[in-house]
């Protein structure tokens, strides 16, 4: 075999699964060689980690790297089949406090740097009842330093929301709602943490609150008006009006979750009963938007996350992303539905990326497809909270805990799955994998929060006591 | 109705064998294909393999009349990106039957439609090969292929160790 020559060696490494390649190298020193060859790694890291899209942890994009590709596939390989085990196994774990006998209760890794911020708001439990004088802290932690360090810190009154930028390049890190909206950005390098957060714009519009904030552009409540603009022009919004009810009302309902993508020229906002899609190109008829589409869901929404899946395996690269929504419906009681339900928006293969979305051009297929219905309860009054990433993993935390501690009114289970959709060969049916992992579970109530890197495989979660643990599955 | 008459084609390998060949048939090799092209008038005279025997051009041969009339496969369409992306080892039943041989014979194909550019064929062997290494040992490939083990117990000891990661995949 070895008289073979050097290409065709590599074409049969090729064809051959990595456990293959692996005992291949270890027969003698010219397969350890070739075995170890960028030609083969490349076609490895293609075939067994880009094409399945599976993240890479500890690739950083400011940074020089250092890293071989083999390397690159090992990290990639090992925190996927963590992440992905049933019962995933940390590598690390810790805890620490985001204040003594405070509650989180927001908490979000920033989109930068590998999962090195984690942005948390915190509620002294203890606190005047009236809510113009509640003080919130507003706090950045860095998790690289150990134990982690807050980096900036900051009191808020007359909280109103706090919305991250989905742009990571942004200087307006996040916007936080008082009696104005503000803008902030964030002093990485700052040595007193009150100096932290740097204050860099104000928007003093009357706006009730921030859905989404993405780069420049945002996405705000004004009086009963969804309205969206660029924050350095905010006197020219555009309004985002809903169709009317068949009854012809137009109740006003909030915002739970928005995609705002301007490369489609694409908005998709989902509220408590419907979801809408909006084409920034359609005229902008006294700035007023009326949606191209309108989904009415079955059932009133009770909590809801959506993402654009960044990568698909065997995607076309001008097809746009599926989006993935989890929605927790309500029912007529007053707690939840005990299931999540995965819908997938699936692009429209029809769709002419050149025109950009218009009325006769829409990039993803109209009605949103059930892929799925997780068993999740939730018992009544129980706190449950979940997240979704990129790469298709959603996060979330019910009361799921009998097959630990038997029948019980309280406990916490922190579970996982993946959405992603993959084209099946052959059937040309797409289905999702993977069984539910359990990251945790807790016999008492505490957890209220949880935030996700997808790409390092980190889960945070914020606890009614302050605390906030880390687990690492890189 | 008769066929229209094909061109026939003489080749001579290194041992002097010679085949008269259906220029069709022939043509599932790049290597040839592009001769024949540049060529013209008709020649008399046999072409030339000096890389390949008479019982390998025999193989090689049986595998082209199989296959002929078959579209040739362009060098890099996406379909045959693709296909060596996948990382897989399906060899069709006839393909199988044909490449079930000794390995010298196997590696003597191997060169052969490397050097005559025959990509479905090479594809089949180079696939063969991994079929033959896919789920063994260390020890087995060593003995499959007469590989002889040049390693120090020291660096097999480290080697063991670099690719420990992958085994409780």
């Amino acid at each position: 075999m070895l008289s073979l020559p050097e290409d065709i060696l590599i074409a049969i490494l090729t064809c051959l699964p990595l456990p293959d390649i692996l005992n291949l190298r270890q027969t003698c020193r010219a397969l350890h060689a070739l075995g170890c060859s960028r030609a083969v790694w490349t076609s490895i890291l293609q075939t067994e980690v880009l094409d399945k899209s599976i993240p890479i942890p500890g690739i950083s994009k400011s940074a020089p790297d250092t890293l071989t590709i083999e390397q690159r596939v090992r990290r990639a390989l090992r925190l996927h089949q963590r992440w992905t085990s049933s019962n995933p196994q940390s590598t690390a774990e810790y805890t620490f406090h985001a204040g003594d006998s405070a509650r989180v209760v927001d908490l979000r890794f920033l989109p930068r740097d590998n999962g090195r911020w984690l942005v948390a708001l915190a509620y002294p439990s203890q606190q005047a009842p009236s809510r113009s004088d509640r003080v919130f802290t507003l706090q950045c932690w860095d998790l690289m330093a150990s134990p982690p360090r807050c980096i900036a810190y900051q009191a808020i009154k007359e909280f109103g929301g706090l919305t991250l930028n989905s742009d990571p390049e942004s200087q307006f890190i996040l916007s936080i709602k008082t009696s104005s909206v503000n803008l902030l950005g964030i002093d990485f390098e700052a040595t007193n943490p009150e100096n932290g957060f740097l204050p860099s714009l104000s928007i003093d519009q009357s706006l009730q609150g921030v859905y989404h904030l993405s780069g420049s552009t945002i996405l705000t409540r004004a009086q009963d008006k969804v309205l969206l603009f660029d924050i350095h022009n905010p006197n020219a919004p555009i309004e985002l009006a809903s169709e009317l009810s068949p009854s012809g009302t137009a109740q006003f309902e909030p915002v739970l979750d928005a995609i705002i993508d301007g490369s489609l020229g694409l908005v998709v906002l989902i509220k408590s009963t419907k979801l809408e899609l909006y084409a920034l190109s359609e005229a902008h008829q006294n700035n007023i938007l009326v949606p191209l589409y309108t989904h009415i869901f079955q059932w009133r929404i009770d909590s809801v996350v959506m993402s654009q899946q960044a990568f698909t395996p065997g995607s076309s690269p001008s097809s746009p992303p599926p989006i993935n929504i989890l929605v927790r419906f309500g029912s007529l009681f007053p707690w939840p539905v005990n299931a999540l339900h995965h819908f997938t928006l699936e692009p429209n293969e029809f769709y002419d990326p050149t025109l950009g979305t218009e009325l006769t051009n829409y990039p993803y297929q109209l009605t949103p497809t059930l892929r799925q219905t997780i068993g999740s309860p939730v018992r009544l009054f129980a706190t449950s909270h979940m997240v979704i990433g990129t790469y298709g993993t959603a996060i979330w935390f019910d009361s799921h805990t009998e097959d630990y501690f038997g029948h019980a009114d309280r406990g916490q289970r922190l579970a996982g799955r993946s959405l992603r959709t993959e084209p099946v060969e052959d059937e040309g049916v797409v289905l999702s994998s993977a069984a539910t992992c359990v990251y945790g579970v807790r016999e008492v109530d505490a957890w209220v929060r949880l935030a996700m890197c997808e790409e390092e495989g980190i889960i945070a979660v914020g606890a009614a006591d302050g605390e906030i643990s880390i687990r690492k599955y890189a | 109705m008769a066929a229209p008459a094909t061109q026939q084609i003489k080749i001579r390998c290194n041992d002097e064998k010679e085949f008269t060949v259906d220029r069709d048939v022939l043509e599932r090799s790049v290597l040839i294909k592009n001769m024949l092209e540049d060529v013209t008038e008709q020649q008399d005279a046999p072409i030339p393999l000096p890389n390949v025997s008479g019982p390998v051009m025999a193989k090689v041969l049986e595998y082209c009349t199989h296959h002929r009339g078959e579209p040739l496969p362009s060098a890099d369409t996406e379909q045959s990106q693709d296909e060596t992306r996948k990382r897989t080892t399906d060899i069709s039943e006839w393909d199988q039957k044909f490449i079930t041989v000794d390995q010298e014979m196997l590696f003597e194909i191997i060169l052969a439609a490397n050097y005559l550019d025959i990509k479905s064929l090479l594809d089949v062997g180079c696939k063969t090969v991994a079929n033959m290494i896919k789920g063994k040992t260390p020890e087995e490939i060593r003995k499959l292929f007469n590989i002889v083990n040049d390693f120090t117990p020291e660096e097999e000891a480290q080697i063991k160790k670099e690719n420990e990661w992958a085994e409780d995949r």
